[in-house]
C-alpha cells in the first residue's frame, strides 16, 4: 500500500479526475472530502463488505423455504 | 445452448437472453454472464438469477415492487455507464432475496439492487447511498 501523510487542507490526486481531501482531522476521526466523476462509486468500505457478506448468504438461501415461498406468492397472485 | 443449473439441473437457454454483468455481482466479481431463470408453474414473482459459467451460483431476486409498492431508487445515470442507458423504461430492476429456514424473515437486499437494461441484457448491481433502503428488508411486514 502506498503511504503518503497530508495535512489538514492538502488533497491527492488519483488519476486526472478523482481528488481527495483532509478537511478535518479531530482525535481519530477525519474528515474527507471525494471529487469524483458521477460514474465511479464511493461508499464506505463497510457497506461495500456488507453487501458482498448479504450476496454469500443470499446463495445460501434455504431451498425448502424457498418452495414455501413460491408458493406463497402463487396463493397471493391475483387471478 | 444448455447450462447446469442450481434449481432446475439443466436448462436449454437462449444465448440471446444471457445478461452480462460487466463487473460481476458484488463478492462474485470473476462471474460475468447470468440468466434469467423462472418457474412459472410455481410463482412469477421469483426469479433466479443464475450464472452460465458456475452451476452453483445462483441467487433468487424478485420485483421490489411486488412488496414496496414506492420503491424508486435513485440512480445517477452515470453510474450506469455501462449499461448504455438510451430509455430509463429500458431498465427492470431486481432485488437479491435471501431466505432463511422461516420463509417469514425472509429479506431482499433493496439497498444493492441489481438493474438490467432489457435492450442489450448488460446489467450491473448498483449499490445506493439512500439510508431509505436497507441491506435486509423483510419482504413480509409482521400483522
Amino acid at each position: 500500500m502506498l503511504v503518503l501523510t497530508r495535512k489538514k487542507g492538502q488533497a491527492l490526486m488519483i488519476g486526472d479526475d478523482i481528488e481527495i481531501t483532509v478537511l478535518e482531522t479531530q482525535g481519530d476521526q477525519i474528515r474527507i472530502g471525494i471529487k469524483a466523476p458521477k460514474d465511479i462509486t464511493v461508499l464506505r468500505k463497510e457497506l461495500y463488505l456488507d453487501i458482498q457478506e448479504e450476496n454469500r448468504q443470499a446463495l445460501q438461501s434455504d431451498k425448502s423455504a424457498l418452495d414455501d415461498l413460491a408458493r406463497i406468492f402463487k396463493e397471493q397472485a391475483p387471478e | 445452448m444448455e447450462i447446469k443449473t442450481k434449481a432446475f439441473d439443466t436448462v436449454a437457454i437462449d444465448p440471446a437472453d444471457i445478461i452480462t454483468f460487466a463487473r460481476g455481482l458484488i463478492g462474485f466479481e470473476n462471474k460475468h454472464k447470468f440468466v434469467l431463470l423462472g418457474d412459472p408453474e410455481k410463482t412469477e414473482a421469483l426469479v433466479w438469477l443464475q450464472s452460465i459459467e458456475d452451476q452453483n451460483l445462483a441467487l433468487v431476486a424478485i420485483q421490489p415492487r411486488l412488496f414496496r409498492t414506492d420503491y424508486k431508487p435513485s440512480v445517477h445515470l452515470d453510474e450506469l455507464k455501462d449499461l448504455e442507458v438510451e430509455d430509463e423504461a429500458d431498465l427492470l430492476v431486481y432485488a437479491i432475496i435471501t431466505v432463511p429456514s422461516q420463509v417469514a424473515k425472509m429479506t431482499a437486499n433493496l439497498k444493492a439492487p441489481v438493474v438490467i437494461n432489457v435492450k442489450n441484457n448488460k446489467a450491473k448491481q448498483v449499490i445506493l447511498n439512500d439510508d431509505r433502503y436497507k441491506i435486509k428488508e423483510p419482504v413480509f411486514t409482521e400483522n
